[in-house]
């Protein structure tokens, strides 16, 4: 048994572990990226009309894009070590930071909501449907969850605006004014999660139910929500959380197509966009915030799956 | 009269290919402070008895039939918030198997301590100290460090002394103990014997023990049932059983436990299999393997009364 301070050691070093070989992870994303970059053909300047000779030379000039590519990628590494993911060559006068911190909260705001809603329905339906397993309800939940699961989220945008903003009127169709203008576009991208959550949370509880301390449990005397609440949330929710993980770095970063269905100045159109223009500073700057954000909630769900599941060890020398 | 009483106990599965009757017309009784053992080859319908008396099989493919008499109160018949009541608090069970029927994500504190906290008033800090006092009576050694580790932290002889714990934390008046020896090693064995028969006697409860060890039967048990293909063969004390054996089922059973004091080449076995319950002969379950079968055997044999307590399914007594 590992006194207290022990384990908070093994926590301890198991962090930096992992924060060290998240920053090799983003070094290599820079990279590959970065020379990716280099090796496409046409620029951000390169367009229909020819620009004249001399503005073309300013340009370069200005963005150092006559130096040797060892020496652009060594100043850009130095910049994003300062935390400056360096200038936008399509708009002036922006930096890809200032993209950044304009759309993001937005899309996070967004996304908080649209999780939840995910989680507040996917859970609770997920349960009933284990509970209910081959009846009327359990089938006819499976049903519409498939019917979610494969239709794209453009469909479910498309009959969520027809029903609630042209027929009945309760609810905005476009732009981003306000919380009743969240609403369409959360359900929208909870669409899909919610569905995949909700049959996760079936299949994962219809097999905890079969597990032989379930047994114990109601041979103790447990009603059936205890022993669901006491007995089968914890090992339902480690399946959830690792799904969860890359899902919400992929909402938090916005999605194209709702973003662009409802007017929303959200993250996902500059991805979009950016490789439209060849916006390289742009295209790697989102690239790299992105894998960041992935690489940490990742970090973030394996913690919680440790503490969840005392079988995980953070700890490989750890003896299970 | 008897603490539990199971009268004419039949259990029906429903499976699509037809009936699979499990437990066929069972009747036996277990008095207060007693231990009763149960014993019988794999897929006897052991198991499925001792899960019927507390209702723990699913309803949805499985037809009850009879009487289980607690106290005189049905439990076939009960609601299931009044079983809640009943299960854990005055018959509690242990499984077989002590890896499987422990939570993996819960500490052994919580589930030890769960008795006292759904069937009293007890408060979080309170129960824990019981539990941590129940940990201790098992024998179970430094009991406060333990409430804190998960069962894949200690050892398979540990979580079937915590699994005890928690079936007798309230110091039920039935303890059914489903086959726990049987996935511990030898030593252990005897120390979980040496513990239910210290709690037998502290306690006063009774225990259904399960097993199809015949050998340990004698250690533990005042009485045996001997089951074979659902049904009750034989029931008698223990040294009846063994001094005395009256169907060929049991007088096979007791030659077939190895013994080192006589010189034999090769074990004993009972030749054949169990019967398929799905396709059950007319006659004797045991003819197709039994050694002294007659004709007469061809026709169902009746449970007969041979002695004081003393019951046998023979046509040949």
């Amino acid at each position: 048994m590992k006194t207290f301070l022990e384990r908070v050691n093994v926590l301890f070093s198991y962090i930096i572990k992992r924060f060290l070989s998240m920053l090799l992870v983003i070094f290599i994303v820079i990279t590959v990226t970065f020379f990716l970059m280099h090796l496409i053909p046409g620029g951000p300047f390169s367009s229909e009309r020819a620009l004249p000779e001399s503005v073309m030379q300013n340009i370069t000039e200005r963005y150092h894009l006559n130096d040797p590519i060892h020496v652009q990628y060594f100043d850009y590494l130095g910049n994003i070590v300062k935390g400056d993911l360096g200038p936008s060559f399509k708009y002036e006068d922006r930096t890809v930071n200032q993209i950044i911190e304009e759309s993001f909260f937005v899309s996070v705001k967004l996304g908080v909501l649209s999780i939840f809603i995910s989680l507040i329905i996917s859970i609770p339906l997920g349960i009933i449907s284990a509970l209910l397993k081959g009846g009327w309800a359990d089938r006819l939940i499976m049903m519409l969850s498939t019917v979610v699961i494969s239709a794209p989220n453009f469909i479910l945008a498309s009959l969520l605006i027809y029903l609630f903003s042209l027929k009945l009127g309760l609810l905005p169709a476009a732009m981003f004014e306000g919380f009743e203008y969240m609403i369409l576009p959360a359900f929208s991208l909870a669409g899909f999660s919610t569905a995949f959550i909700l049959r996760l949370v079936r299949t994962e509880l219809i097999e905890v139910l079969q597990e032989e301390y379930i047994l114990t449990a109601k041979a103790k005397g447990l009603s059936m929500p205890m022993i669901i609440y006491r007995h089968c949330l914890k090992n339902i929710m480690i399946p959830v959380i690792s799904y969860l993980a890359p899902q919400i770095a992929a909402i938090f970063t916005g999605s194209f197509v709702i973003e662009t269905m409802f007017s929303i100045p959200g993250l996902g159109r500059h991805f979009v966009t950016s490789v439209y223009n060849r916006d390289y500073t742009v295209i790697l700057g989102l690239t790299i915030f992105y894998s960041a954000i992935l690489l940490l909630l990742n970090f973030i769900s394996d913690l919680i799956c440790a503490y969840l599941d005392p079988r995980i060890a953070l700890d490989s020398n750890e003896e299970t | 009269m008897a603490l539990l009483e199971v009268r004419n106990l039949s259990v029906t599965f429903d499976f699509l290919e037809g009936k699979v009757q499990a437990v066929r017309d069972v009747n036996f009784e277990i008095e207060k402070g007693e231990i009763l053992g149960i014993v019988g080859e794999s897929g006897c319908g052991k198991s499925v008895m001792a899960k019927s008396i507390m209702r723990l099989i699913c309803d949805d493919y499985c037809n009850l039939a009879g009487n289980i008499l607690f106290n005189d109160v049905d439990l076939l018949t009960m609601s299931e918030e009044h079983l809640q009541k009943i299960r854990g608090n005055f018959i509690s069970m242990a499984f077989q198997n002590p890896l499987s029927s422990l939570n993996p994500v819960l500490t052994i504190g919580l589930q030890v301590a769960e008795p006292f906290l759904i069937h009293t008033d007890m408060s979080r800090k309170d129960a824990f100290l019981k539990a941590q006092e129940m940990i201790s009576k098992v024998g179970i050694s430094d009991p406060e460090t333990r409430l804190l580790q998960y069962p894949h932290q200690i050892s398979g002889g540990m979580r079937q002394r915590v699994a005890i714990a928690m079936a007798l934390a309230l110091e039920p008046q039935i303890l059914i103990a489903d086959e726990v020896t049987t996935a511990l090693d030898v030593t252990v064995q005897a120390q979980i014997i040496e513990l239910l028969k210290k709690l037998n006697k502290e306690l006063s409860s009774s225990i259904m023990f399960i097993t199809h060890d015949l050998a340990l039967l004698t250690n533990i048990c005042h009485r045996v049932i001997v089951m074979y293909a659902g049904q009750i063969v034989e029931s008698a004390s223990v040294d009846e059983l063994y001094n005395d054996p009256k169907h060929p089922y049991t007088k096979s059973l007791l030659q077939s436990i190895p013994r080192i004091d006589k010189k034999k080449k090769s074990l004993t076995s009972i030749p054949g299999s169990v019967i398929d319950l799905r396709d059950l002969p007319d006659g004797c379950a045991f003819f197709a393997r039994c050694s002294f079968r007659k004709d007469v055997c061809k026709t169902s044999p009746e449970l007969q009364q041979i002695g004081a307590k003393r019951f046998c399914r023979c046509h040949c007594l």
